[in-house]
């Protein structure tokens, strides 16, 4: 017989079984059912649909559709893996699995998980697989007992490293007066050896051994059979016929089919197999890609240098395309000379995100990371500590800046990556961004631009396409890459309430193009009221109210996960929170009292909630008792906290505006749309929010690898709610047409309906900067319309007569400025007007202001001036009053001087309040959130731009030469953004000692001479001292990593091979009693070389042991070269080759010899 | 066997099939203990295949082979009938009953407290209409003294194990057998696809005939899951069951 005996008939077998009416009946019947059993596991009582099917019939065809798959994909081996047309039906069994295994008795529901676990995995849903698999083990007991169905949760949750060791326990041969039965025991061993000789292909990409492991799951699977343990058994032949498909979809393979080699893509694979979470044992390795990276490598990513659209829904896997697209950059330059890339991230929460996101591989190949955040302000923190790092994130404002005033610093930049690209659409700061991207495209024509985006129409797609110059591109055809695919689904339900009971129906959920799969019937949940004794009183909860039953629905639900109550106003926010709060409060009184996670106690937010409000301020309050707000009269820092905290799990309800669906990426639960509509100025109405926005809101629903489904919840109590409900589903899967703001700014030109000022508003700074940037003597008119006929908004129709007569306006406009410029200023005020990204007349009032003051100025810009640095930022502060772009945003109805002077002393912003005379102990007061809100804005965003253009007219002005600058002018606009009174302080909050009185005392104790100098210090000591100097913990681990990624690594910079780094004796490096230790070893004493996994503050940690007495750590880059050649199997010995001790042992020189024997191709790989 | 036992089948007398086996003449006349023996003997994996893998992974081969076949010769009495009273009924069912026995579950661990979790046989019969096939899962039960509830405890076991035990068993089983190209995996295939009638279920009492009561039926009728089932029950009646069980594990050895 053929070698594909069974494929065909099966596939057809399968189709045939889906095609089934009666059993897709019973399937969503099923589906029904699992829903009914979580609401259940929420405390709210569905009424039993009738079971008029027979369960037991729908799992024998599960378990032979299992079966049918199974066959198929091991006939498929490993050279094709699963065939597509089996996939969405696969994917279908493992959703039915899962339903499967929510209802049935519980003795079954460890192997169901497994089952619905497998049947994802072979359906190329990774993340679905692993959350499955984690429901078996999540792999907390260490201590417990080890058992097969263990070792396959591991292995399915890819935890390939930590089940390794669970392996181990089987692999040697046994006690035979202890064994009780010998083929179980011998089936464990087969299935073990095979796991873990998987696991080690998995880590390290070599595929020799895969025979051997079909043959020993083989005989694992006869063997357990054969003994009568037949649950073992199936679970090894499912575990079997994983096998090529995992192989065939790897990492090593895909990437290797597109060209990508060398030491870097040869490490980048081994870092990702090891997995990116810590501790790594308990990480997931990242050893296959997802199909929309799959698709994006397919679309040319990897083998062309050719720009690309990218549009992927949330939580797809963009970041790590992004990954790879700057690694192809970094690693295909012509030269010597290290390329480049820049992530332009149009949020400050996305900067923090994606940086972090990427420090986690780059610095372990050799490459340094920065990340920038903030607005137009520019210090030399900017220019000198994030000088040329290989991967630079930052805003789009910060990259603007930095092009103006340093453009020779972005020569080098082989690639721009550009997320969330449809911001070109937002407004104004759309319209610069657009503008920006524009003339970065003019001047780096040679560069690769790489768009992401969630939110883009196909025409929309398109016209970017063409904006980018992505067309021509040979892999891609048109340079676009696309994909719906998601690995979490939606599944969408409007709740009605009617007389105590609520009504659940669920929309069908889209499985893929063309197959739905329903839920049976709409389900009424008949106690969903809670009614308690209440101080004497009985107490319903909720009543009538929609912001009650939103609060009910997220005290239930969170339970699950976290829960997002969406809600189209901050004062529907706040609402729904009290409302939540009370709830809370209710259940305190009962016997069960509220859930662990409404339960009071310290969280990162609430401290800092503590530090802008004070403790018992309501904000405050609510998030002790774990309900997060979230909206844009928020202070940013309070947002981020709240975001790390969700993130963390610390909190599970967060109700929020659309802040929290824009840029960053945090995925929850459960959302539950409270509200839909809002204020809508320009037609004086409440309108729906955009289609996108409400279904790039409902993508969140869903955590990759958490749950493989999120819940949407959207309240109908009206018609009108009913209408709009209505609306969004049948916009679904649709775009919103991107719009240009750029182009809605010519349209309202060409149709005056802006008048000359606003629009000299808009474009007089992106005009400076373009004279700056392309060096205009005179005549800018012709450039600059030549930028604007490049962008998005224009290109392509050029010959229209609206966007020829927008055009002209605009050549005047900038024909009026750029003469009025050169007649004005000199070549160097020029570029420092330009500097500034403000308009030219706001350069012109600074400079005027810079001349009736300067000799004052001069003074107190003079090197070894004592300058009190507030009365520098008040005097440059009130001097920016009349600069339009501050837009009365320095403007404050109390005390700004004495909210500044306050601020600047390194006070909290509580205790700034405090001092300046603001009421904080009015906990309901608005004026508390007001005067916090405009130290967030005012002293965080606005005075740091004003006050960087003011130096910078003021240094031109006075012929000071910037270098001789002094620290308390050159970093005042980072001063008073941290709130801090000396430079130093600045830099280590800058670092990210976000805590001011630690940055103070550490500065105090380090005295660096310069933000570089403190890299340095931080680098070098290490966690354990930052925690000495008073620094957190968690912080401590946070800023020792933020400085050590700006530090790369030479012998992975420079591609050392392996044997380069074993030839030289290296050093141990001894902490406390190690030393002891260390001073007593002699030359040639064997040392034992072990992973430190716990060491949180490094992942590298490799420990020297010598007798087992622990003698210290082997020196960082070395370790850092090493930690994942040992994490994929590598063995090393070592032993000591001189010991150089001090007089009182306390540190002694220890230098020892590595070796290894194994010769593995991966670890080769320089050659 | 058919010479030993003679079949009676009572269609209507409950909502389920009952068959009754009696002996027509004893058993040591009709030499069962021998085709018992050689039925115990043939049930488990070769000690080559111990052998082998023992060999493969280092490990001492010949302390797994002695550990093997000490495991084949179970000291514990519990064990040693419940499997013979799986390989019997197996033995009437495929003799008697025109079945096929796809999968036995050899109660066969040296541990009492560990009992393999599985069916105990997957067998198949063909449809009536000589088209097709119908899988049967069966449960077995053994008893030497009067034990009231046992056919009960068969249903309920039969029952509890549909979710938790059938699948594994019935996935292995399809695996082991289209692996060895067996014909009988056409026949599960059949058995099992969409236009296949529902599995029969089968229950099978082996009783020392004296302690055997007819009332054991009659306490399953009210049963709800007998509604949903299509069942059968077995009752076979053996005179001396204890020492046919001994007789025929002493001539395992021999075998």
């Amino acid at each position: 017989m053929s070698e594909m005996m069974y494929t065909k008939k099966f596939l057809a077998k399968m189709s045939g079984t889906w095609g089934n009416e009666e059993f897709i009946e019973s399937v969503s019947r099923a589906t029904s059912l699992s829903i009914q059993n979580e609401l259940q596991d929420i405390g709210a009582e569905a009424t039993p649909l009738d079971e008029t099917y027979a369960m037991s019939q729908l799992i024998q065809k599960a378990t032979v559709l299992s079966f049918m798959t199974e066959k198929i994909s091991n006939e498929a081996g490993t050279v094709d893996g699963l065939p597509e047309e089996a996939t969405a039906n696969v994917h279908r069994l493992a959703k039915l699995w899962e339903s499967l295994s929510r209802i049935c008795p519980p003795d079954a529901r460890g192997m169901f998980a497994l089952n619905a676990a497998c049947a994802y995995e072979l359906a190329g849903y990774q993340a679905n697989a692993r959350c499955m698999a984690r429901q078996v083990d999540a792999g907390s007991g260490v201590s417990e007992t080890v058992t097969l169905q263990k070792i396959v949760s591991a292995f399915l949750q890819r935890k390939f490293v930590g089940m390794r060791s669970y392996c181990e326990q089987f692999m040697d041969e046994p006690d035979y007066e202890q064994v009780k039965n010998i083929r179980h025991r011998l089936a464990m061993a087969s299935a073990a050896d095979g796991l873990y000789n998987f696991a080690g292909q998995m880590l390290s990409g070599t595929s020799s051994k895969i025979g051997s492991v079909v043959e020993d799951l083989d005989n694992a699977a006869n063997l357990f059979h054969l003994s009568g343990f037949h649950t073992e058994s199936s679970l090894t032949y499912s575990v079997k016929s994983l096998l090529g498909a995992m192989w065939s979809r790897s990492t090593w393979n895909k990437l290797v089919e597109t060209g990508t080699s060398g030491f870097a893509w040869n490490r980048y694979l081994l870092l990702l197999a090891r997995g990116l979470e810590t501790p790594i044992p308990v990480g997931s390795s990242i050893s296959e890609m997802w199909p929309s990276q799959l698709e994006a490598v397919r679309r040319g990513l990897l083998s062309s240098n050719e720009s690309k659209i990218v549009r992927m829904p949330t939580s797809t896997g963009k970041t790590r395309i992004a990954e790879m697209s700057i690694l192809h950059a970094l690693t295909t330059g012509s030269g010597s000379t290290p390329r480049r890339c820049v992530y332009v991230a149009p949020y400050r929460a996305l900067v923090t995100e994606v940086t972090r996101s990427l420090s986690l591989v780059f610095p372990d190949l050799g490459f340094s990371v920065s990340g920038m955040d903030g607005a137009y302000d520019a210090t030399p923190l900017d220019t000198d500590v994030n000088k040329r790092p290989d991967i630079l994130i930052l805003t789009p404002e910060k990259l603007d800046i930095i092009s103006r005033i340093s453009p020779g610093s972005l020569d080098d930049i082989a690639l721009f990556v550009i997320d969330e690209g449809h911001v070109v659409g937002q407004g104004m700061r759309g319209v610069r961004i657009e503008m920006l991207i524009t003339r970065l495209r003019r001047r780096f024509a040679k560069s690769r631009f790489i768009l992401l985006s969630a939110m883009l129409s196909d025409n929309a797609m398109h016209k970017f396409a063409t904006w980018l110059r992505c067309k021509g591109s040979t892999q891609g055809g048109d340079g676009i890459i696309t994909t719906d695919w998601r690995p979490t689904m939606q599944r969408i339900a409007k709740l009605e309430w009617t007389n105590k009971r609520f009504l659940l129906t669920y929309e069908p959920l889209k499985i893929n193009l063309r197959q739905r799969e329903t839920v049976a019937d709409p389900i009424t949940v008949h106690n969903f009221q809670y009614t308690v004794k209440y101080r004497k009183k009985t107490r319903q909860f909720p009543g009538q109210d929609k912001g009650e039953i939103a609060a009910e629905l997220a005290f239930r639900y969170s339970s699950l996960g976290p829960i997002l109550v969406y809600a189209t106003s901050p004062k529907n926010v706040m609402s729904v929170a009290r409302k939540l709060y009370d709830r809370i409060r209710l259940s305190g009184g009962t016997m069960e009292g509220p859930p662990r996670h409404f339960q009071d106690r310290v969280r990162r937010s609430t401290t800092v909630s503590s530090e802008w409000f004070g403790p018992e301020h309501t904000l405050t309050r609510l998030l002790q008792s774990g309900i997060a707000v979230h909206h844009g009269d928020l202070p940013h820092a309070l947002r981020q906290a709240i975001e790390l905290d969700v993130i963390s799990g610390e909190i599970n309800a967060i109700i929020a505006t659309n802040t929290l669906s824009q840029g960053v990426n945090l995925p929850v639960r459960t959302i539950v749309v409270h509200s839909c509509r809002r204020y809508d100025k320009k037609v004086d109405r409440m309108v729906r929010i955009p289609d996108s926005e409400y279904w790039n809101l409902a993508g969140r629903a869903g955590r990759a690898g958490h749950e493989t489904e999120g819940t949407v919840i959207h309240i109908v109590m009206t018609p009108s709610d009913a209408t709009d409900f209505k609306h969004y589903i049948s916009a679904r899967d649709k775009y919103d047409e991107a719009d240009s703001s750029l182009h809605n700014l010519l349209a309202d030109l060409v149709q005056d309906r802006i008048s000359s000022d606003d629009l000299a508003r808009v474009m007089d700074p992106e005009i400076l900067g373009i004279m700056v940037e392309e060096g205009v003597r005179d005549g800018c008119e012709s450039i600059v319309k030549e930028v604007v006929v490049d962008s998005l908004a224009v290109q392509g129709k050029e010959d229209n007569p609206d966007v020829q007569k927008a055009c002209e306006r605009i050549e005047h406009l900038a024909r009026n400025i750029g003469t009025g410029a050169l007649e004005s200023v000199d070549k160097d005020m020029l570029r420092a007007y330009g500097g500034t990204s403000l308009g030219m007349q706001s350069c012109a009032r600074i400079r005027e202001y810079v001349d009736e003051n300067s000799d004052e100025l001069s003074r107190l810009f003079a090197p070894n001036e004592a300058v009190s640095t507030y009365n520098l930022a008040r005097m440059i502060i009130n001097a920016l009053g009349e600069v339009s772009e501050m837009d009365g945003e320095l403007e404050y109805d109390g005390d700004r001087d004495a909210l500044l002077e306050s601020w600047m002393g390194g006070n909290t912003v509580h205790a700034t309040l405090r001092k300046a005379g603001v009421k904080t102990e009015d906990v309901e007061s608005r004026d508390v959130e007001n005067a916090a809100k405009f130290i967030g804005t005012a002293f965080g965003h606005y005075a740091p731009w004003g006050i960087s253009a003011f130096i910078r007219i003021a240094v031109a002005r006075l012929g000071i030469a910037e270098d001789n600058l002094p620290d308390h002018v050159k970093y005042l606009p980072e001063m008073v953004r941290h709130g801090v009174p000396a430079p130093e302080h600045s830099w280590a909050m800058r670092l990210g000692v976000s805590d001011k009185l630690a940055a103070m005392r550490l500065c105090e104790q380090l005295r660096p001479s310069g933000p570089l100098d403190l890299i340095r210090m931080i680098t070098e000591m290490g966690v354990e001292k930052l925690i000495e100097y008073g620094i957190k913990s968690d912080l401590a681990v946070d800023v020792t990593w933020t400085s050590r990624r700006m530090d790369p690594n030479p012998l992975l910079r420079e591609g050392h091979s392996l044997e380069d780094v074993l030839s030289e004796p290296v050093r141990i490096i001894g902490i406390g009693r190690d030393q002891w230790y260390a001073s007593r070893l002699v030359a040639d004493d064997n040392v034992v070389i072990m992973r430190d996994y716990d060491d949180l503050s490094d992942r590298n940690a490799l420990e020297a042991y010598v007798n087992d007495r622990h003698v210290g750590y082997i020196e960082r880059h070395v370790a850092q070269y090493l930690a994942p050649l040992i994490d994929a199997g590598m063995q090393i010995s070592a032993h000591v080759v001189s010991v150089e001790r001090s007089g009182d042992d306390t540190s002694p020189l220890v230098r020892i010899k590595l070796s290894t024997h194994d010769r593995h191709e991966s670890w080769r790989t320089t050659e | 066997m058919k010479q030993w036992l003679s079949k009676d089948v009572q269609a209507h007398t409950y909502p389920f099939l009952v068959t009754v086996y009696t002996e027509k003449i004893g058993w040591a006349s009709a030499g069962v203990a021998s085709e018992m023996a050689a039925l115990l003997s043939e049930s488990t994996a070769s000690h080559e295949f111990i052998e082998r893998i023992s060999r493969n992974k280092g490990w001492d081969e010949n302390k797994s082979k002695a550990i093997y076949i000490a495991e084949m010769q179970p000291d514990n009495d519990n064990v040693k009938k419940g499997k013979f009273g799986e390989v019997l009924h197996g033995a009437i069912l495929e003799q008697f009953c025109g079945m096929a026995v796809a999968c036995h579950r050899y109660r066969h661990s040296p541990d009492p407290n560990v009992s393999p979790p599985g069916l105990d046989i997957i067998a198949l019969v063909p449809h009536d209409s000589g088209d097709g096939e119908r899988i049967v899962y069966v449960e077995t039960k053994i008893r030497l003294s009067a034990d009231s509830g046992a056919l009960v405890t068969a249903l309920e076991q039969l029952a509890k194990t549909q979710s938790a035990r059938r699948p594994p068993s019935l996935k292995s089983t399809m695996h082991v057998l289209s692996d060895a190209n067996s014909p009988l995996f056409e026949r599960v295939l059949r058995a099992t696809d969409d236009e296949a009638l529902d599995p029969h279920y089968r229950i099978g009492v082996i009783f020392e005939a004296e302690h055997w009561s007819d009332s054991q039926l009659q306490q399953i009728v009210n049963k709800r899951v007998i509604q949903l089932m299509d069942l059968g029950v077995d009752v076979v009646k053996i005179r001396s069951l204890g020492c046919l069980i001994k007789e025929s594990y002493a001539k395992v050895g021999e075998v």
